[in-house]
């Protein structure tokens, strides 16, 4: 009955709303701590990886080469565990009316993207500090952009339709990532992974995506096709599962919330 | 005539357990079998249900808690799916259950509108032009920008009730919806509910309240466990169903079989509507007297003993009397019969189904019964249209004076 392209748009779109004002409201600094949390991030990133471990940024400044990683992982560590969450929260919509519960894990994965942008505004001001070339490969931004929201996208589907029948996978997907922040080029670059444990490494399709980012940003070069290919495969198999999941769960949802 | 509600042969079954990664691995090799099935533990909340709902039609369901009314209306809400059977609905649904569960409480009441308004699949434009009528309806103008956690239970009642109901639904399933609130508000929501029903649109209404199911809906169906058990006029429904709670609360021992209770010094053998076969239901005219004589044993010696009799209609006592207050007391020694007799000179009750409930007590003085032998007899009141409805017969006359 409302299952329109229209008004699923609608709905996703007072979810996310939902999702921001809720957060914001009643704090005095309102949005501005969507740039307070990479800001510190930066700030001890550089010190204790860049510093101290010295961890290698492929001759990139460190500050500039972490904080693209920072940007993308706000968008990954802040959807996963809060999508995941997503339909046992809302428990008192899911348990009491009827419409496409998609919407809800993917309204949480837009919040998590709003915060990411933010913290993409500093990026900008980054790569002019550090005079970062740019040139016309920067339209790459887009397909990888798109590859890593739709993985995200369906990564967090699947988890929360899981989550609602069994309550253990929150607590697994708080583990995971906090394995996934080693297992992902985010503080170091890839290229400091001992060519023996490279093809598991690359396993993740994080990596290329991350990769790819930090080529067209950093470098102002086109990323090598090879690393993409893979995460664009992995994105399109994670959303064929993950949409055959929620098809056959959700009529399940009302009764085991 | 078109039919939008069609449930064939529709069965639910709920699993009773929730579920963890172990009982994933249960599922996936099951090794002791009786854990495996302690796991799938499940119950069926409804059992081959089918009946239609013609379009414009109200449509009562009734039945004890727990027998599977409300699943009935979240699988037609489409909030969950039937395990086996067809159910097709037309049109769109709204479900008056749980107003105000999907609010956000940190959104104001205008926000949670909008929001509300898009999960019912109403587009923004839509809802703007609705706002007011909502907002008015719920009467909270002075509150439309206050975040939802600051109002009142009753505010966030008259919320959801006027969103839910201004969306145009074609189909309305009402679950108790109307059990909350203050009168007024009560009131209000009963006569939307009228208007919807004068407007055709199609409804099904969830109560316990008679009153209710046999103002509202032309048709009833009656559920006990999750099975249909009765299908037709409301008023026939209603009887049956409450003819089954009798026969429960007797099972249960909470109404006298017969009526003898271990403290009781008298036992009663037999009420009875002088003129009608016993356990048949007497039948009389508004205004006729009524006379009721009761067959008391005593069981054990008793002086000034008092006997009560009730007259009810379901739940409320009408009139009540104790023989005492007229000065008539019982004494008896152990196995006595005594008959006593009460006569109602005229029974001034409009027309309707009525109970007698008859009570022992020890002594005049005493408070408590120490016997309730609870229906102890039954009548029904006919009356013509031209003395009124209601509760009572107040006799009256019309004129005209200029």
């Amino acid at each position: 009955m409302n299952n329109t392209l229209p008004s699923i748009r609608n709905l996703w779109w007072q979810l996310f709303l939902r999702d921001l004002k809720a957060r914001y409201k009643q704090t005095l600094l309102g949005a501005v701590w969507g740039l307070g949390r990479p800001l510190l991030e930066l700030a001890v990133f550089t010190v204790v990886f860049g510093t101290i471990l010295n961890a290698p940024s492929d001759n990139a400044p460190y500050p500039l080469f972490v904080y693209t990683g920072i940007v993308m992982w706000t968008f990954v560590a802040g959807a996963l565990p809060r999508a995941t969450e997503s339909l046992v929260n809302h428990a008192g919509l899911v348990a009491n009316l009827p419409f496409p519960k998609g919407t809800i894990p993917l309204a949480s994965v837009g919040a998590a993207l709003f915060d990411s942008l933010i913290a993409a505004s500093l990026l900008i001001v980054a790569m002019v500090y550090y005079a970062a070339p740019v040139t016309s490969a920067i339209v790459w931004l887009v397909p990888l952009a798109i590859v890593l929201t739709a993985l995200v996208s369906a990564t967090s589907v699947i988890l929360s339709a899981l989550n609602v029948f069994y309550r253990d996978v929150r607590h697994l997907v708080e583990l995971g990532v906090r394995v996934l922040f080693f297992l992902t080029p985010v503080v170091y670059a890839s290229s400091a992974v001992p060519a023996r444990y490279e093809t598991w490494y690359r396993l993740n399709p994080l990596v290329g995506i991350f990769e790819g980012v930090r080529t067209v940003l950093i470098e102002g070069a086109v990323p090598q096709l090879g690393s993409i290919v893979y995460p664009t495969v992995a994105t399109v198999l994670l959303s064929i599962v993950a949409s055959m999941l929620f098809v056959r769960t959700e009529p399940y949802f009302a009764e085991s919330v | 005539m078109s039919t939008p509600i069609v449930v064939t042969n529709l069965w639910k079954r709920f699993r009773l357990r929730h579920r963890s990664i172990r009982d994933l691995a249960y599922d996936l090799w099951p090794r002791n079998r009786a854990e495996s099935r302690e796991l799938r533990r499940s119950f069926w909340a409804l059992r081959d249900v089918s009946f239609d709902v013609q379009s414009g039609e109200t449509f009562g369901i009734v039945g004890a808690n727990g027998s599977g009314k409300s699943t009935i209306l979240k699988l037609m809400a489409g909030i969950m799916h039937p395990t086996r059977g067809q159910m097709q609905v037309t049109g769109r649904v709204a479900l008056l259950s749980h107003l105000g569960a999907g609010f956000h409480s940190e959104l104001s009441g205008v926000e949670n509108v909008f929001l509300q308004g898009a999960i019912y699949g109403i587009d923004k434009h839509d809802l703007t032009t609705r706002l007011e009528a909502i907002i008015s309806f719920a009467e909270c103008e002075q509150f439309r920008d206050v975040p939802v956690k600051f109002y009142s239970s009753g505010m966030r009642l008259r919320l959801a009730f006027a969103i839910a109901t201004h969306i145009e639904p074609e189909v309305l399933l009402i679950d108790e919806a109307l059990a909350v609130g203050d009168t007024a508000f009560r009131d209000k929501c009963l006569d939307r509910i009228l208007s919807f029903h004068r407007a055709g649109t199609t409804m099904i209404v969830v109560s316990h309240e008679r009153y209710l199911i046999e103002q509202l809906c032309d048709r009833s169906i009656l559920l006990e466990s999750g099975s249909l058990t009765r299908e037709g006029s409301s008023a026939d429904v209603f009887v049956t169903y409450e003819h089954a709670i009798q026969t429960r609360q007797r099972e249960q021992g909470m109404i006298a079989e017969v009526g003898a209770s271990p403290n009781s010094p008298l036992r009663i053998d037999g009420v009875e509507i002088v003129g009608t076969a016993p356990g048949v239901e007497a039948v009389i005219h508004t205004d006729d007297s009524l006379r009721i004589r009761i067959q008391l044993t005593a069981i054990r010696d008793v002086q000034s003993a008092v006997v009560g009799v009730q007259v009810a209609k379901e739940w409320h006592i009408l009139h009540g009397t104790r023989s005492n207050r007229q000065g008539v007391t019982i004494d008896a020694v152990a196995n006595d019969s005594v008959t006593v007799e009460i006569e109602y000179e005229r029974v001034s009750l409009s027309g309707g189904s009525y109970l007698l409930h008859v009570l022992i007590l020890e002594h005049p003085l005493a408070r408590e019964a120490v016997l309730r032998f609870k229906q102890a007899a039954r009548f029904r009141i006919i009356q013509s249209e031209r003395e009124g409805v209601g509760l009572v017969r107040i006799p009256h006359r019309w004129r005209i004076v200029r």
